[in-house]
């Protein structure tokens, strides 16, 4: 079975598909909950979280592109654990998230597939430990004492490091502007 | 322009994965099947325990469901929240596991009801104690329960459910509740017996692989938690890494967070790692920052609570009113540069409620919506004190108020800058 026949077979109802992706992908998208929610959350809202994924997936399949399925996936993992997190009042505690760019003029705009490229490739740009530090913040949306624990390291070198990587960022976004 | 920078790094996905987690697939999909197959988010088979007790009582010549002795007039006695006035008797309950559930009263308001529901226990052993923990299970796509009195006479817990989304039009309405928590006690005054300064140095596989070890014997139990042992321990790349292990099913709840106490005091923990939980093994992994020479002379402690828990299934189906007091309406929301479609809101003496839909409306988030009524008695701010769920295809959000409101006196609502009038 590979993800194509599978979501065939989802989209009429065959429970044996779902298992399979449960299967094939749960530790992926468990992997993205729970980096977000715990130990904000409990084992038991990631695992609901999870479950609702999976609650999608089943409801979607016959609108899931075969190829996509990991990002469809991988999206909804992201938004449930962002639900759960808004359900109990709480927001992922990232640091100047938000990044202001120029305005472009009207033919300079990038497009969306024009800032994915960039944003992977002043990622992949950056050394470690940055580059797991910035994923680590902004992708999983952990907090820097958190971080900071995690790595033995010291919570100010964490904000050091992420202030650094968000220049990478800007810098490769804004690569051409006068 | 202003990007996210999350937005932008989610949609990149590099896919590096911190952390990786080992969900219990069968598990998984077990839950995963319940939540498709049922019609209601925590919709329940009929209850079985009330059949059965049924057939018992008819024996017995008592009736299974019977009157509840502390009925509303008793209640109102009691209880100073305006509430108690807006609900109409029930008096039924159930027994099983010897702990009563009982509907005192229960009023429907809309997609909304308001239940005063005690839980008593009559076998004598006093479990029921004002620090119980349950989670009622009703029509709603969302239940909160609160405890509002503690009867030390009779032994009862009142509480007041609050139940949100529900979405069948009549008919009787279930309330269930499938396991209580109790006697709860806080633990890790006392170090586990672990000689932390002879711990194995592992690498970073050979340690994964202690971890998973399916077969792991104690090494040492960890003090009050009723049957929950340190597996494995080791000291593997800066950190201290150790694995408990609990027994499915054995009756407790264990909230364990180990803390490491160094011989100068410091106190280090993490909640870092992962747990496996399954029908046969349910275990937890745990990773401490820390020097290697300081876990000489430290005390391992395991900081928390412990509950006994108890399964049982009680569910109640309860006929009663719907109360004309609520105002209705389906509108167009204008919030946070979208426009929320054929929303739904009611209006009750409860406070206000509010059903979208998801589609289209992507990561909407109701937290930021301001909402606020006018009143004869002037405008009332609601908009902090919400409540949000949000399912697979909706979000629903309600916004308690403290006393209840005269529905009739309500002129105005609004919602993000949409005015409804009245």
């Amino acid at each position: 079975m590979d993800d194509r026949s599978a979501l065939a077979a989802l989209a009429a109802g065959d429970e044996t598909a779902l298992g399979w992706f449960i299967e094939r992908y749960s530790a992926y998208a468990a992997t993205i909950i729970d980096n977000m929610l715990l130990p904000r959350l409990t084992a038991a809202d990631a695992e609901e979280a999870l479950a609702d994924v999976f609650v999608s997936l089943w409801r979607s399949a016959a609108r899931i592109r075969p190829e996509g399925v990991r990002a469809y996936l991988a999206g909804i993992a992201r938004n449930r654990a962002r639900d759960a997190l808004r359900a109990h009042r709480l927001e992922l505690p990232l640091e100047e998230d938000l990044l202001s760019l120029p305005s472009p003029g009207p033919d300079e705009a990038l497009t969306e597939r024009e800032l994915i490229e960039r944003t992977r490739s002043a990622v992949d740009a950056m050394t470690e430990p940055d580059r797991g530090i910035f994923l680590r913040h902004y992708y999983y949306g952990q907090g820097v004492a958190e971080i900071a624990a995690a790595l033995d390291m010291n919570a100010n070198t964490v904000k050091t490091r992420l202030r650094r990587g968000r220049e990478r960022l800007r810098a490769e976004l804004t690569k051409g502007d006068a | 322009m202003d990007v996210r920078i999350s937005d932008l790094l989610f949609a990149a996905c590099p896919g590096d994965l911190p952390n990786p987690s080992e969900p219990d697939a069968g598990r998984l999909r077990a839950l995963v099947m319940k939540k498709i197959k049922s019609p209601g988010r925590r919709a329940r088979r009929t209850g079985r325990t009330v059949l059965l007790a049924a057939a018992l009582a008819a024996l017995l010549g008592v009736s299974a469901l019977a009157a509840v002795s502390g009925g509303l007039d008793w209640l109102r006695e009691r209880i100073s929240s305006g509430f108690v006035d807006e609900v109409e008797p029930v008096e039924r309950s159930v027994t099983d596991e010897g702990i009563e559930l009982s509907i005192i009263a229960a009023q429907r308001f809309g997609d909304q009801a308001l239940y005063y529901v005690s839980l008593r226990d009559t076998s004598g052993l006093g479990r029921v104690q004002p620090d119980i923990m349950w989670q009622p299970i009703s029509a709603g796509s969302s239940t909160i329960s609160e405890l509002v009195y503690f009867d030390e006479t009779g032994g009862r817990a009142i509480f007041e459910v609050r139940a949100a989304g529900i979405e069948r039009a009549d008919g009787p309405m279930p309330l269930a509740m499938s396991s209580l928590r109790y006697d709860m006690r806080e633990v890790g005054r006392t170090p586990a017996e672990l000689d932390l300064s002879g711990l194995p140095e592992l690498t970073g596989s050979e340690t994964g692989a202690l971890m998973r070890e399916p077969n792991a014997e104690p090494l040492c139990e960890i003090p009050g938690s009723a049957g929950a042992y340190i597996t494995a321990a080791a000291y593997c790349e800066g950190e201290l890494v150790l694995r408990y292990d609990e027994t499915p099913g054995d009756g407790y709840v264990r909230e364990l967070r180990p803390v490491l106490v160094t011989a100068e005091g410091e106190r280090l923990s993490t909640d870092r790692g992962s747990a496996v939980w399954s029908d046969i093994y349910r275990y937890t992994r745990r990773n401490i920052p820390v020097n290697r020479e300081e876990l000489t002379g430290a005390k391992l402690y395991f900081e928390g609570v412990v509950y006994s828990e108890l399964y049982g299934e009680w569910e109640i189906q309860a006929d009663f009113g719907g109360s004309a007091q609520i105002l209705e309406r389906e509108l167009d929301i204008a919030f946070d540069g979208l426009v929320l479609e054929d929303a739904s809101v009611t209006v009750s003496p409860m406070g206000v409620c509010l059903s979208v839909s998801r589609a289209g409306s992507g990561d909407i988030d109701l937290g930021r919506l301001p909402v606020s009524l006018t009143t004869e008695s002037g405008e009332l701010d609601l908009t902090t004190r919400g409540s949000f769920y949000y399912g697979g295809d909706c979000a629903r959000a309600c916004w308690p108020v403290e006393t209840p409101l005269d529905v009739g006196e309500v002129s105005s609502l609004r919602l993000g800058s949409t005015e409804l009038q009245f």
